[in-house]
């Protein structure tokens, strides 16, 4: 047995493993978040502590001997926002918990099933992030036979969140539970291996609603609901989404673009639907950035220019310690703005004053935080992923961006997001920025929705068989988009 | 001198210029051969170290692609008539169970800018396809192209299925896609990885020439 100190801010805790064993994975199962965007391959960088002084990657370390470590401390909250709209309400007793499982942060809602009031809300990060960033790695880890890991961690942490709820509040029982999330998360929360929806061509083992007692999933509530998904890459987050900005009720012709970690975007045109998914996520939440993190305290979240001179902003106006995605499209804005990066994306010298920030190939926004050309180059393949599969889901559509009414951002960045800035890089079609919608938590706000009113439910069910979904990859529109728009326009 | 002039309009991908430099370089009794090394894949060789440094993107990777492939359309029936072959060849795939095709493409062209003939069997493609295609064409590179976490092991299903119906030893096996790494092509028993495309024709060169 090897012992191991791990310091964490100021306290110290000593735990054991055996020698042989993996730190990434001795961590972990202490309880220990430790961000691990790669799922341990040892190519992001983000699972780094420190040893003897120096910065090592714990998935490339295996214990040896008694060591002692340092935890990178990075505070775990997720955000807490949302829009409220006017819903019906159908009276039921007792209490019940909306739930929007997000595979990076989890947002709770407590709601009185009488009355329809939010008693009480919480979100935190998915504590199964230590197993991978992305829904991609969570089933690869599932390929490697950890599918039961992964359910146990979200059992236990939304059990958590229940009897949070319950001490907080002073109620005994919760009735009801109900959950929006994407199509893995949601398969891995019953115990279903989604292994199938990690390889072409995609089978989904389920897509509709499920209902199933509390008991049987070893959750502490009476009932718990499934909101229905569209596909693999599409889930019922996004019909939650769907249904919370009314679309179902709405002539008018629709955008709907959740930018996150899969990028997935609604397009109603005369009453029908087109969906798709550009996997464009990871650099709007950090991953494959190097000082990129998602909207945690300390996060810089704004980046503007005041007189020549940089402003940041940060989450928490705490002291920064990284670049969430919003801030990316605001420091790429900026860059074009004043010429130090041409429009292919390149760095260059310019006579702007802020150009003395740049220094091989990095731009720095403090002492320690830099963007660099790599950086860059991540955020151009990012942002023409999301604004070619809107275009390839119009050209599909046969109608012209100039013809959309209405185009909601929803998702975690689109609360940040700065749409002229976003405009100015090509992130957001330019056409329609004016007729830019903030949809919030749009997945939570569904989610009350669905809890509240049964008619939602049904809403829900008849919306999810009625998109045509549209697949991106081996696709030549979408490719021809996709070079075209990597640059900055 | 117009050998460098076919090489900088390559690299701004001026198609037309290409051409119009690549007949006036034969019409100046320029051997094929010299265009095509010296000017098209000289051209493309900088392209390719500059798409590793981050200084050139994607779309100016294709460009340059698409004006050396204008050049290539005049150069080729002489090429052929002169006997003057490829430098090696290469099969090229994406594997079963994986749609994407970009990274693939673009390792096609870097490839084919080193002056090595590539068969591009599309996505997806099963292990009895590339065995059947590796015995017709009989390359001196297998590439394998995996984008996934989640389908980055028929990497080494590939690998088995050539060991087993022995042709493992005919042919060298590179590995490649956003989750590959050095580590793993080595585990599964790759010849060769690489993080990029213009990594990847540098190693295609270097296996080619090693396995002669």
């Amino acid at each position: 047995m090897k012992k191991i100190l791990v310091y964490q801010d100021d306290t110290v805790k000593e735990i054991y493993s055996q020698s042989g064993e993996n730190l990434l994975e001795v961590l972990r199962k202490q309880g220990y978040l430790i961000a691990a965007d790669c799922g341990g391959a040892g190519i992001c960088q983000k699972c780094q502590v420190k040893y003897h002084g120096k910065n090592i990657l714990s998935c490339q370390t295996t214990v040896e001997n008694d060591m002692a470590i340092e935890l990178l401390s990075h505070e775990g909250k997720g955000l807490e926002f949302g829009l409220d709209n006017n819903i019906e309400i159908e009276v039921q007793s007792g209490y019940g918990i909306a739930l929007d499982l997000g595979t990076t942060t989890i947002a709770a809602y407590l709601l009185d099933l009488e009355t329809g009031n939010e008693v009480n809300r919480y979100s935190t990060i998915n504590l199964q992030a230590s197993y991978g960033a992305d829904v991609i790695s969570r089933i690869k880890k599932c390929q490697e036979g950890y599918l039961n890991d992964l359910h146990q961690i979200i059992i236990k942490e939304i059990n958590y969140i229940i009897t949070h709820f319950k001490n907080n509040n002073n109620i005994d029982n919760i009735e009801r539970l109900l959950v929006s999330g994407n199509t893995i998360m949601l398969h891995i929360l019953v115990n279903v291996d989604p292994t199938p929806l990690g390889i072409a061509p995609f089978t989904v083992p389920f897509l509709e609603k499920k209902v199933f007692l509390g008991n049987d999933l070893g959750l502490n509530v009476s009932e718990v609901t499934l909101l229905p998904s569209i596909s693999a890459y599409i889930g019922s987050d996004i019909v939650s989404g769907m249904l919370s900005c009314k679309m179902y009720e709405d002539q008018e012709n629709i955008l709907f673009v959740d930018i996150g970690t899969n990028g997935e975007i609604i397009l109603k045109v005369n009453d029908k639907y087109y969906g798709t998914s550009t996997a464009a996520g990871p650099a709007f939440e950090g991953a494959r950035i190097e000082f990129g993190m998602g909207g945690v305290s300390g996060a810089i979240s704004q980046v503007s220019l005041n007189n020549d001179a940089l402003e940041l902003r940060t989450i928490n106006n705490k002291a920064p310690i990284g670049i969430c995605g919003s801030a990316l499209v605001d420091i790429v804005a900026l860059l074009l703005e004043t010429k130090i990066i041409d429009e292919t994306g390149l760095f260059q010298k310019s006579d702007h004053p802020l150009c003395k920030r740049l220094q091989d190939d990095k731009f720095y926004l403090t002492e320690r935080i830099y963007i660099s050309q790599k950086d860059i180059r991540e955020f151009q393949l990012a942002k023409s992923a999301i604004i070619s599969g809107m275009e390839t889901l119009l050209d599909y559509a046969q109608i012209s961006i100039k013809q959309i009414n209405k185009l909601y951002i929803a998702g975690g960045f689109g609360f940040y997001i700065d749409k002229y800035k976003a405009g100015s890089v090509g992130l957001l079609p330019k056409e329609v920025l004016d007729k830019i919608i903030i949809a919030g938590n749009s997945s939570g706000i569904g989610a009350k929705m669905s809890l509240l009113n049964n008619k939602y439910l049904e809403i829900c069910e008849r919306l999810h068989t009625n998109v045509e979904v549209i697949e991106l990859s081996n696709n030549q529109v979408f490719t021809n988009y996709f070079i075209e728009n990597m640059f900055l326009k | 001198m117009i050998l460098e002039s076919i090489s900088l309009s390559l690299q701004k991908g001026k198609a037309q210029d290409v051409k119009t430099f690549v007949k006036e370089a034969l019409d100046n009794k320029i051997t094929p051969k010299e265009i095509l090394d010296n000017g098209l894949i000289q051209g493309m060789n900088i392209i390719g170290e500059k798409f590793k440094n981050n200084e050139v993107f994607v779309p100016e990777v294709l460009i340059a692609a698409r004006a050396m492939n204008a050049g290539l359309e005049i150069l080729r029936p002489v090429l052929l008539s002169e006997g003057v072959k490829p430098i090696g060849k290469a099969l090229i795939c994406t594997v079963k169970g994986d749609l994407h095709d970009i990274g693939k493409n673009l390792v096609k062209i870097m490839l084919e800018g080193k002056g090595i003939e590539c068969i591009d069997l599309g996505v997806d493609v099963a292990e009895d396809i590339i065995i059947k295609a590796v015995q017709e064409h009989n390359p001196d590179i297998l590439c394998l192209s995996a984008l996934l976490t989640t389908t980055m092991n028929y990497q080494r299903v590939i690998i088995e299925a050539l060991k087993k119906t022995n042709l493992r030893n005919s042919v060298k096996v590179m590995v490649g896609g956003a989750p590959v790494t050095e580590k793993y092509a080595k585990e599964i028993g790759a010849d060769g990885y690489s993080p990029d495309a213009a990594s990847a024709a540098n190693l295609a060169v270097q296996l080619i020439t090693e396995g002669v």
